[in-house]
């Protein structure tokens, strides 16, 4: 019998919490062992107090010897988020789901706690040092989306290709009638522009929100909902089990992703598997990458009152809403973890069994 | 039972080499002196004062690495 290939994913960790990032590597670890491959998940907290912290992350992977484990050879190494692609191995595959966006697209902006002093000038160059060395020495890098892709090419001067994968609860996502709420997902952090979607309500008196997530912001934003006058129409949930977060997206109207500059973004995936059309803005980042206006959603202005228009009609129009839904459905579908793993172990010279 | 000095100036030399292809640079003193500390709170009981000569270790560790 032929012995399986041997694969760790590289990721980092954020003790004490479970974003998308998280769910994400523990997902690919476990395609990779449903089709055979000897996998494992390998993970170094990163835990930010200093500005040295970040530089000690990519030294503990730099550091790490995963060439061969238990006398047995590690045949590839997928790396996934800074600074785990700094892990050394001749066969280094790397799927770039974040770079450390503060140092670079967001710097200059609220988003970035970077400053032009000299430590964080030079924090930034290093950050620009360790991104180069671990990934013009990989086998061959993919990034999450085009967007990602671009920021690549931008800032790093690296050649990536965009890969696909479906959204985390792929093959449990159904389809429902439309309901009466629009429905936002998503961490209420400054950046995600969380009031974008309550300022449009303002615009659109018989639209309701159903807002899922908790944040930094949500106390604000409750204040802002009461001064636009339009609490009575927002239902908030911080937390969704996957159960709720299924039952939430099957009954919506239409999902609204407000982020500016958003990587890749599961949403608007998962509404499209659940038969919803997605409104979203003209700087969205990667949501644009699937969300074609007028074919599977609505592509506005980031101002609230062409949001605002945009839920006016969705409430109008229950035609058009289906006939987006199902093209978005159809896109999504196409999604697959065979075609993700395949791509990666065909970069890393492997077979999957 | 006491660290070998000869393994902990060995861990000195090679993380100062990996912070230099790392992008750090010997004038990067406050980092320098920060991973020093972390190898001499391993170091403390082989020598009485670890810390000058390790920090001198994994700066001209990082100096050459570049």
């Amino acid at each position: 019998m032929k012995t399986p290939p041997r694969v760790l994913v590289a990721a980092v960790q954020s003790p004490f919490s479970v974003g998308g990032a998280e769910r994400h590597v523990r997902r690919l670890t476990e395609e990779l062992v449903a089709r055979g491959v000897e996998a494992d998940l390998v993970t170094i907290p990163l835990i930010e107090r200093d500005r040295f912290d970040l530089v000690r992350s990519a030294l503990a992977w730099r550091s790490l010897d995963v060439v061969e484990i238990g006398g047995r050879p590690v045949d590839a190494v997928i790396a996934t988020r800074f600074p785990s692609y700094a892990v050394k191995h001749p066969n280094k595959v790397v799927w770039v789901i974040h770079q450390y966006r503060q140092a670079y697209d967001q710097f200059g902006t609220p988003w970035s706690d970077f400053t032009a002093s000299g430590e964080d000038r030079r924090t930034r160059e290093t950050i620009a040092a360790i991104d180069h060395l671990g990934l013009s020495e990989a086998r061959r890098v993919f990034a999450n989306s085009r967007t990602v892709a671009a920021r690549l090419r931008t800032y790093n001067g690296i050649a990536s290709e965009p890969l696909y994968h479906p959204p985390p609860l792929a093959g449990r996502y159904r389809t429902g009638p439309f309901g009466d709420y629009a429905l936002t997902v998503g961490r209420l952090d400054g950046w995600k522009r969380p009031d974008l979607p309550l300022r449009a309500l303002a615009h659109a008196s018989a639209a309701r929100l159903i807002v899922i997530g908790t944040g930094p912001e949500e106390e604000r934003l409750k204040r802002l909902a009461r001064e636009l006058g339009v609490e009575e129409r927002v239902r908030w949930v911080p937390e969704a089990d996957d159960d709720t977060l299924l039952d939430l997206y099957s009954g919506a109207r239409l999902v609204v992703v407000a982020p500016e500059g958003e990587d890749l973004g599961y949403v608007p995936l998962e509404a499209f598997l659940s038969g919803k059309p997605v409104l979203t803005t003209l700087d969205a980042g990667g949501p644009l990458e699937f969300v074609i206006d007028g074919e599977t959603g609505f592509v506005v202005p980031p101002r609230p009152e062409a949001l605002g228009a945009a839920l006016r009609l969705a409430w109008e129009r229950n035609d058009a809403l289906e006939a987006l839904g199902r093209r978005g459905l159809a896109r999504a579908s196409e999604l697959s973890w065979d075609t993700t793993i395949g791509a990666l172990m065909a970069a890393a010279g492997l077979e999957v069994p | 039972m006491k660290p070998d000095p000869e393994v902990l100036k060995r861990v000195a030399r090679e993380s100062g080499k990996t912070l230099g292809e790392l992008g750090v640079r010997a004038e990067d003193t406050r980092w320098i002196r920060a991973h020093a500390e972390t190898i001499a709170g391993l170091a403390r009981r082989a020598w009485p004062n670890p810390f000058g000569y390790l920090s001198r270790l994994a700066r001209r560790a990082a100096r050459k690495a570049r």
